[in-house]
């Protein structure tokens, strides 16, 4: 599915026109729900967040510049909004375990692999799920949604150094998570550069 | 043989540092699969556009309310300035048209002469000159007063007489 350009729907959006809101929906909805379901780790929350997400993006249509990428700025409302719903305690309220389950397909993996498969998945999503808000938040731009570090540094609002830092002790974090789960060999420890 | 497969040599998995970046992602990626939200989402955006004015046009008539309001306010001011000014003079026509009751006493002005003769600072020579002159006119009352007692004819006005003597 091909959409028009950010600067060209932004423009209508500025213009009042809810379906060219709807074409942005469309096209980033994806991106913003997985993100937010990622963080939060529970559906309705996430759904809550997308909502409000596009109700911002519309409130501040005017303050947007269209000829820059607008998905950072959708996701730096993303993660504000997870921060907040996280921040009010709601966290850990549904099990990951059973979203996890509801959410990975594993139509084509035959049941040995899906077996392995499913260890490993479940010691690093352990781990990722031991880390702070703020790494864990790093981890997921970085690696779900594939922004680079100046990206994420906009995101968070934070410099590109605390980016890394803290993408580096996640890592180190996770890797300590695997060595205590059996699933790592301290001999291929690894630095982030 | 995939990379997934690979075991070390206590049987442990042996990822490189590119599996690592592997694993996580795949791990990432798991953790949301292909989930997707409701097709309510949208609608409850579009209810919440189409019930009301969006958060920015809340914001934008709170401001003009708040440019409003001072306007409103700036207005009152300056009413009330004029008011204030030309209440002196109302109030000289409540006095002229009514006479100079107790109410009226109180919400006028303090006059003018009381004002200048507070502002004007008293010299210490003009003290002590109006001080000896008011110690003159005590002397010369008291003198009155036992030339009054004194007096033998009723005739004379006996401060009249008092008067020619000092002549």
């Amino acid at each position: 599915m091909t959409f028009p350009t950010d600067d060209v729907l932004i423009t209508q959006v500025r213009g009042g026109d809810i379906k060219a809101l709807e074409t942005l929906y469309d096209k980033y909805k994806l991106q913003i729900y997985r993100t937010a379901l990622a963080v939060t780790r529970n559906q309705q929350a996430a759904e809550d967040i997308l909502q409000d997400t596009f109700l911002r993006l519309h409130a501040n249509v005017d303050r947007l510049d269209g000829s820059v990428p607008i998905a950072p700025w959708l996701h730096r409302v993303t993660v504000n909004l997870s921060y907040n719903w996280h921040a009010r305690g709601r966290r850990w309220v549904h099990s990951l375990e059973g979203v996890i389950e509801n959410l990975v397909s594993t139509a084509h993996v035959s049941p040995e692999r899906q077996a392995q498969h499913s260890e490993i998945r479940d010691v690093v999503q352990q781990a990722i799920n031991a880390l702070s808000f703020s790494q864990r938040v790093v981890v997921i731009l970085f690696y779900l949604n594939g922004f680079n570090l100046e990206e994420i540094a906009y995101i968070l609002d934070c410099p590109v150094g605390t980016v890394k830092s803290r993408l580096h002790y996640a890592r180190r974090n996770l890797r300590r998570w695997l060595e205590q789960e059996g699933q790592w060999q301290p001999e291929v420890a690894y630095e982030f550069s | 043989m995939s990379s997934r497969d690979r075991r070390g040599p206590g049987g442990r998995w042996a990822p490189n540092r590119d599996e690592l970046d592997g694993l996580l992602a795949r791990s990432v990626r798991d953790l949301v699969g292909d989930a997707k939200p409701s097709s309510q989402v949208w609608q409850r955006i579009e209810d919440t556009l189409r019930a009301g004015p969006s958060p920015s046009r809340q914001r934008a008539s709170r401001s003009v309310w708040r440019t409003g309001s001072l306007a409103q306010a700036l207005a009152v001011a300056s009413l009330l300035v004029v008011l204030g000014l030309s209440l002196g003079p109302l109030l000289q026509w409540q006095a002229y048209l009514y006479g100079s009751g107790e109410q009226i006493k109180v919400i006028t002005r303090t006059p003018e002469t009381a004002v200048t003769e507070e502002s004007v600072p008293v010299l210490a020579e003009e003290g002590l000159l109006s001080g000896r002159e008011l110690l003159q006119q005590e002397r010369e009352r008291a003198r009155e007063r036992q030339v009054m007692a004194r007096a033998a004819s009723p005739s004379l006005d006996p401060i009249l007489q008092h008067r020619l003597d000092r002549r």
